[in-house]
């Protein structure tokens, strides 16, 4: 029956579903700014909203630990199930970290197949998404580490200070927030293309904290690295990324829309 | 607070994670800083982006071909 509907893909892979200056003014002095697009950002909105970004892991399955445990048992469509929730979030994860779509895929079915196969070792105290996600970043890193592309990331970045500051350049407010301004699959696309600005290891911690949202150290615990050098990362990756977006999203950048914006 | 040591602390900020005291000397120097205002602004946002978008749905070849990675893989295992 399960292999019938699986055949017929009933059942599901439905899977679809910088020295730095005291203040930019000085800076300008080396990387002039139009004073037309220097922007009030909204500082009510900044005070009326709480400081800290919200964070939602992919939504639990209902029946999650009953699914797992299922799964546990044999049953392959309990399997299958827990798949569909996850499978594009993992293939997500593995673009981001390789930056192809081959090893992206590559990743997606070695994770998948590995926590099939290891599934009698998952331990219930923690979330069943949060132990793929390990096996996916373990496949991820090896494919990283196999093109050397791991251990090279430098930290080196442009317009850095001496004392390592990263200075932003673009100093430009947003117009509409970027949800309103593209359809959603375009949004998905300039974020996929941005995210490949950032050095390996640098797009890697960025996609563990900000985009899967594991915390600061399990982060770090995922990845080997000590705290410092993942908040480090994660600071200039955010400001980095900041830079790409305005490209996009700044009240004086509508050419680099995609074409529904224009 | 300057400038740059706005830039150094917009990420523990936006954590949540920054002590008190310097979030008062953080928020003080943004009422002034106009600048500073646009950087921390932007960068809430595109962690926002990034936090919201749903990921996109699997390739429709990508899925097929784990579609059969799985039906052989469950074939295999079925008793015969």
């Amino acid at each position: 029956m399960r292999l019938t509907r699986l055949a017929r893909g009933q059942a599901g892979l439905d899977l679809g579903g910088h020295q730095t200056r005291n203040n930019y003014s000085l800076l300008r002095d080396f990387f002039p700014i139009r004073p037309s697009v220097i922007c009030w950002c909204g500082w009510e909105r900044i005070r009326a909203a709480s400081r800290s970004v919200a964070r939602k892991m992919p939504a639990h399955l209902e029946n999650e630990q009953d699914l797992v445990a299922a799964a546990k048992a044999g049953d392959s469509d309990a399997f299958v199930t827990l798949l569909n929730q996850y499978s594009r979030h993992i293939y997500r994860l593995g673009l981001s970290i390789t930056g192809n779509h081959h090893d992206a895929e590559d990743v997606l079915q070695e994770a998948l197949l590995k926590a099939y196969t290891a599934l009698a070792d998952f331990r219930a105290n923690s979330r069943f998404y949060t132990w793929l996600v390990r096996i996916a970043v373990n496949v991820a890193l090896g494919k990283l580490r196999k093109r050397s592309l791991w251990k090279e990331s430098s930290l080196d970045e442009p317009r850095e200070g001496e004392d390592g500051t990263f200075i932003p350049l673009e100093i430009e407010s947003w117009g509409e927030d970027p949800e309103k301004a593209c359809l959603n699959s375009e949004l998905q696309q300039i974020l996929a293309d941005v995210i490949q600005s950032l050095d390996p290891k640098s797009r890697t911690i960025f996609t563990l904290r900000d985009v899967e949202k594991f915390s600061i150290e399990e982060t770090a615990t995922m990845l080997g690295l000590s705290i410092p050098v993942v908040k480090t990362r994660l600071l200039r990756s955010r400001l980095k990324l900041r830079e790409e977006l305005t490209k996009y999203f700044g009240r004086d950048a509508r050419n680099a829309m995609p074409t529904s914006r224009r | 607070m300057r400038c740059r040591q706005v830039v150094d602390k917009i990420s523990e900020y936006l954590d949540g994670e920054l002590d008190p005291e310097l979030v008062r000397e953080l928020e003080c120097h943004l009422e002034h800083c106009e600048d500073c205002r646009v950087v921390v602004d932007t960068t809430r946002k595109t962690v926002e982006v990034f936090c919201d978008t749903e990921p996109a749905p699997l390739p429709n070849d990508v899925r097929e071909r784990l579609n059969q990675m799985f039906t052989q893989k469950f074939c295999k295992e079925e008793p015969s």
